[in-house]
């Protein structure tokens, strides 16, 4: 009898856990595949450290920004490069109807590609920076609340390259 | 039984027809441009820059301009309270020639129906530069619905789209912000408008 009233109460406990833990790993799947993406393409992963700097990143976010995440692929090989076309599609395939795009530069001048999309929640933004160089990729990913956009209302252009040459930490004043 | 079914299909194709109809007539009403012509210069250019903020960002964007209290803020706050939205793209080529009238021409064809009228007209043909700045007036006249800028130049292209209540007068507060290029709009002797850059 006490077993037949655990299992529904237990089943209950799993299903909030599981629940409350979803969109956090949903929201960073497309961080997490737009890595793989690029890992393949580039026969390499990104920066070993990764994880202490994203830690160290936490203490270091300019206000209003949180959950910092980001992936350096540094000297990376340009001929390996993906066709921009068809990275275009794969970024639109990735983060589907929730992120807008927001900015988006395609320099073969500076052979640089830059995306950045947004996913507008109730209280804050996610950010979603991919920039990929001659030399290195960055995909970072962040939280900004509405004091965090200031600066990416005024030069969404510069702001986008400034975030994904430091990974989202600092302001360019 | 078949004099039914006749009249049945022809009432369906009537409203299929009318729906057609008015759904292509409120794509050619619309303050929100179609762009996507574009999309084939940008393998030709040497720098492409989009800039897209929908209505959700854009009310996002007040928010922190509220918390701001930032006085240059201010004025740019009261225009973008109401806007739907900003699309900007801009494309810089390494020669000329890259871009054809055709290709400006797709967008400017969206602007001649009777709710756009033009604002602003600079051309020169020496520095090879023409700006044009329309703006959308809703059918009684009374506000504006839109405004649409382009600037082409020999090696350049820029093509803005604001969705939403705003004036030419209104543009200098966005000039150089939310992807917003600077016109330097400003009215001349002649009681017209000239933007030049």
């Amino acid at each position: 009898m006490r077993i037949t009233k655990l299992v529904p109460a237990t089943c209950a406990i799993i299903a909030i856990l599981a629940s409350a833990a979803m969109p956090a790993r949903a929201a960073d799947r497309e961080f997490h595949e737009i890595v793989n993406r690029l890992a393949a393409t580039y026969h390499q992963k990104p920066m070993s450290f990764m994880g202490f700097v994203s830690f160290v990143a936490r203490f270091a976010q300019p206000q209003g920004v949180s959950g910092i995440k980001f992936a350096i692929f540094d000297d990376i090989d340009p001929s390996l490069s993906p066709d921009e076309n068809e990275f275009d599609a794969f970024m639109q395939g990735i983060v589907g109807s929730e992120f807008q795009p927001f900015v988006r530069v395609r320099s073969h001048r500076d052979h640089e590609q830059t995306y950045v999309y947004l996913h507008n929640l109730k209280d804050a933004s996610e950010m979603l920076v991919v920039t990929i160089e001659t030399s290195d990729a960055v995909v970072v990913k962040m939280r900004l609340k509405p004091e965090a956009m200031k600066d990416w209302m005024d030069d969404p252009v510069g702001e986008s390259k400034h975030s994904a040459h430091n990974g989202g930490l600092g302001s360019r004043d | 039984m078949r004099w039914q079914m006749r009249n049945t299909i022809r009432t369906l194709g009537c409203g299929v027809a009318l729906a057609l109809g008015t759904a292509a007539l409120a794509a050619a009403q619309s303050p929100k441009l179609d762009l996507g012509n574009l999309a084939k210069l940008a393998d030709r250019a040497d720098e492409v820059v989009d800039v897209t903020l929908d209505g959700q960002t854009l009310k996002f964007a007040e928010k922190f301009m509220e918390e701001d209290k930032d006085e240059d803020d201010a004025e740019a706050l009261k225009l973008i309270k109401n806007l739907t939205g900003i699309y900007v793209k801009s494309f810089e080529f390494d020669k000329p020639d890259q871009y054809s009238e055709a290709d400006v021409e797709a967008i400017r064809s969206q602007l001649h129906s009777g709710a756009w009228s033009r604002m602003v007209g600079y051309e020169s043909k020496r520095e090879h530069e023409k700006d044009e700045i329309w703006v959308m007036s809703d059918p009684n006249g009374k506000s504006n619905l839109g405004l649409a800028i382009i600037a082409a130049e020999a090696k350049e292209l820029t093509v803005v789209n604001i969705v939403g209540p705003i004036d030419v007068n209104d543009l200098p507060a966005l000039e150089g912000k939310m992807g917003v290029p600077h016109l330097d709009v400003r009215p001349n002797e002649r009681g017209g408008s000239h933007a030049d850059h």
